[in-house]
């Protein structure tokens, strides 16, 4: 290689601007990058197979368990029901039972 | 709450890889704006802008290399366009002969001087091919597919632009030693 060359690649060699010229650069950036970067993130873990499979499993756990704890709260109310239900019969049957008793005594006197 | 604080993190963990970017690039960067404009200040702007368009860019960006190759191009192009909006070039007058010194070696820094202001004052895109072939180390066919122009045609360039540089620092060494020679 030639002096001229040689002297021409020194002259073209690269210069580094400095660390002010990073820190100029890193201030003026948007502030926006965060959010984009959580989207980003949220996207990228749909993204592998293994991780989309998990997220559909726990899906079908959590609407299981949905499932059983509204089949239990309707048994539940079932059974509230049926329990104001004896207990207004035993009230007529008490209230009855009361009446043929007083009558019992009116009779027996 | 651990959740911000993660996402804070994630943030800041970004912001810090993108300045490990910037500190990896940005001599290649400022390097191709100031020897094309040969303006300090227009290249330390025109470098922070690419740069800002880089942190953009960059979800698309898919590998190092890319980023590299992204880089050089979009340095290239801008300093292009913003040497055509001032349309100056910078004079290499018979005033810079005097620093000269006969036969200097390749790192004398007023051979270096001498020859960066030579190389600015060649046309655009000759101008532009000197620095790539000899700032980049990039060889005719790399530097035609950057430029969008033919391999002939860089070749070309180069030629021209060597013996036209060779020339003028003929040119200057030897009014340089007139001066010297000069009678009192």
């Amino acid at each position: 290689m030639s002096r001229f060359d040689d002297a021409l690649r020194e002259a073209m060699r690269r210069e580094d601007p400095g660390e002010e010229f990073t820190k100029r650069v890193l201030a003026a950036l948007p502030p926006q990058r965060e959010t984009a970067g959580r989207r980003e993130r949220l996207a990228a873990f749909f993204r592998v197979p293994s991780l989309r499979l998990a997220a559909a499993m726990a899906l079908i756990v959590v609407m299981i368990a949905g499932g059983v704890s509204y089949r239990n709260a309707v048994e539940r109310a079932e059974g509230e029901r049926a329990k104001e239900q004896l207990m207004l019969a035993m009230r007529i049957a008490g209230t009855k039972l009361h009446a043929a008793q007083v009558k019992v005594l009116e009779i027996s006197r | 709450m651990a959740i911000r604080k993660a996402e804070a993190n994630a943030g800041a963990e970004t912001s810090f890889e993108f300045a490990g970017l910037v500190r990896r690039h940005q001599a290649m960067v400022f390097s191709v704006a100031w020897h094309f404009l040969h303006d300090r200040a227009a290249a330390e702007e025109l470098a922070q802008d690419v740069f800002l368009q880089l942190y953009r860019a960059l979800p698309q960006l898919k590998s190092a290399e890319h980023v590299t190759h992204w880089l050089r191009r979009a340095a290239v192009h801008r300093a292009i366009d913003y040497g055509r909006k001032r349309s100056l070039r910078p004079q290499v007058s018979i005033e810079d002969a005097p620093e000269l010194r006969a036969n200097a070696s390749p790192e004398d820094p007023l051979l270096k001087r001498t020859l960066a202001r030579l190389v600015a004052s060649l046309p655009e895109k000759p101008r532009m091919v000197v620095l790539l072939r000899y700032q980049e180390d990039m060889d005719p066919s790399e530097i035609a597919g950057l430029l969008d122009m033919p391999v002939r045609t860089v070749k070309s360039h180069l030629q021209r632009s060597l013996a036209l540089l060779r020339a003028k620092l003929d040119r200057l060494e030897t009014a340089r030693l007139e001066k010297t020679n000069e009678p009192l």
